[in-house]
């Protein structure tokens, strides 16, 4: 009898619980935002490059040039270097990114004997930005580009760097850029730098630019 | 004696069943009918959202796009708003301004908010208004617990919705803000869910 009591006021308080389950969900609704993000990204790639020096130094040095496979990072490796080696390394970047980005001067690691690189001096020179779809062959300071010890000449004869864009400067995605690397061996290249083998990396610096 | 009680009972029972046909004849019917509605609790999504963000005078990089969806036929308004930002970076900051109304018949009582951020984002802080009630998110990378976004949710007065009372025909601008944080990432995909829980 008194099971029967306590199980009889169990079934009535779940009953009297579920009715008020029920009557608090169909008088509570909601409604909703939904949101969704997609991020840009900066991206200047080498699309293509050059590495000039002159008739003399081709006699005596090889240049090998690579680009990596994201197009962030060349590599030239050089032998018999000597005082007054000098080449003249030409890229022409893009900026294969969604967002405007910064042209920076680009970082050099050398890889060779310890304080080799300090014999080693670089100087940039930037051209453009030039838009998308214009060819290499009509970038200015590019096609038929010759080289003198003044730096690259245009096919006029016309010493290229003396219009340059100094960086920073932004470009839209899209746009590209020429920028001319002067590399040059001092005179006071120790001698026992003699035999041995010199690796330049260069790698692009690119900074959103928004 | 038998026959006696027979006839006393025979006697009662014509006599119950002649007060029964009186009765009959004497009897009506009185018919009261009730017709009952029950209030409705329905909030919506009305007019048009507006959106913007903080690069539209300089390059316009950065694309917002919100719109209102799953409509309601039966009471009118839309169910969800929805904000699509592409190219978005780091600092970049877009806002969408809008309107619920009280399509209902009762008094509409906000009484939450929540998100749910989509894989591969967690809740790091929740921000609160003068009242304690919750006005915004940051979201973490899972992962590394870098802050990817700020999410904020407010009323026009930039306190929270929580606590607001729609009575049935007004409406409650609101406003969706959302800012990119300096750890997001690139080429990322990032998503959330936000529910305005209300009751009568």
């Amino acid at each position: 009898m008194r099971l029967n009591k306590v199980s009889g006021f169990f079934m009535a308080f779940t009953i009297a619980m579920s009715l008020t389950g029920l009557t608090y969900a169909h008088w509570s609704d909601n409604i909703k935002i939904e949101g969704k993000l997609e991020m840009a990204h900066i991206r200047i790639t080498i699309i293509s490059y050059k590495a000039l020096t002159s008739k003399e130094v081709e006699k005596y040095s090889e240049i090998d040039t690579v680009l990596s496979e994201d197009g962030h990072l060349m590599t030239i490796t050089c032998t018999n270097l000597k005082p007054c080696w000098f080449v003249w390394i030409g890229l022409v970047t893009q900026n294969q990114g969604s967002l405007p980005a910064n042209v920076k001067p680009p970082e050099y690691i050398f890889e060779g004997p310890d304080g080799f690189h300090d014999y080693f001096e670089t100087e940039e020179y930037f051209y453009g930005p030039y838009p998308e779809n214009t060819g290499f062959g009509n970038l200015e300071v590019w096609g038929k580009v010759r080289i003198d010890p003044d730096g690259p000449l245009r096919p006029d004869g016309t010493v290229t760097l003396t219009d340059e864009n100094p960086p920073p400067f932004p470009t839209d995605p899209g746009e590209k850029t020429v920028i001319w690397i002067w590399i040059h061996c001092e005179m006071a290249m120790p001698p026992d730098a003699q035999g041995k083998t010199v690796t330049l990396y260069v790698r692009i610096v690119d900074d959103m630019a928004v | 004696m038998k026959s006696k009680t027979l006839g006393l009972f025979l006697c009662t029972l014509i006599a119950m069943s002649a007060c029964g046909i009186a009765y009959a004849q004497w009897n009506d019917v009185v018919v009261v009918k009730s017709r009952m509605s029950f209030g409705t609790l329905t909030l919506r999504f009305v007019g048009t959202p507006d959106c913007s963000d903080n690069d539209d005078a300089t390059k316009d990089t950065g694309v917002c796009v919100c719109e209102y969806t799953d409509p309601d036929t039966t009471s009118g308004g839309y169910e969800t708003l929805m904000v699509n930002i592409v190219n978005g970076y780091p600092g970049y900051e877009a806002d969408c301004i809008f309107t619920l109304q009280n399509v209902g018949s009762l008094p509409d009582h906000v009484i939450g908010i929540e998100i749910v951020p989509s894989m591969g984002l967690t809740v790091g802080e929740t921000f609160l208004d003068d009242n304690g009630n919750p006005i915004g998110w940051r979201l973490d990378d899972t992962t590394t617990g870098e802050p990817q976004l700020n999410v904020y949710v407010q009323n026009s007065e930039e306190t929270s919705l929580v606590c607001g009372v729609v009575d049935p025909g007004t409406q409650l601008s609101g406003i969706l803000n959302v800012v990119v944080n300096d750890g997001a990432l690139e080429c990322h995909a990032y998503g959330f869910e936000i529910m305005i829980i209300y009751e009568d």
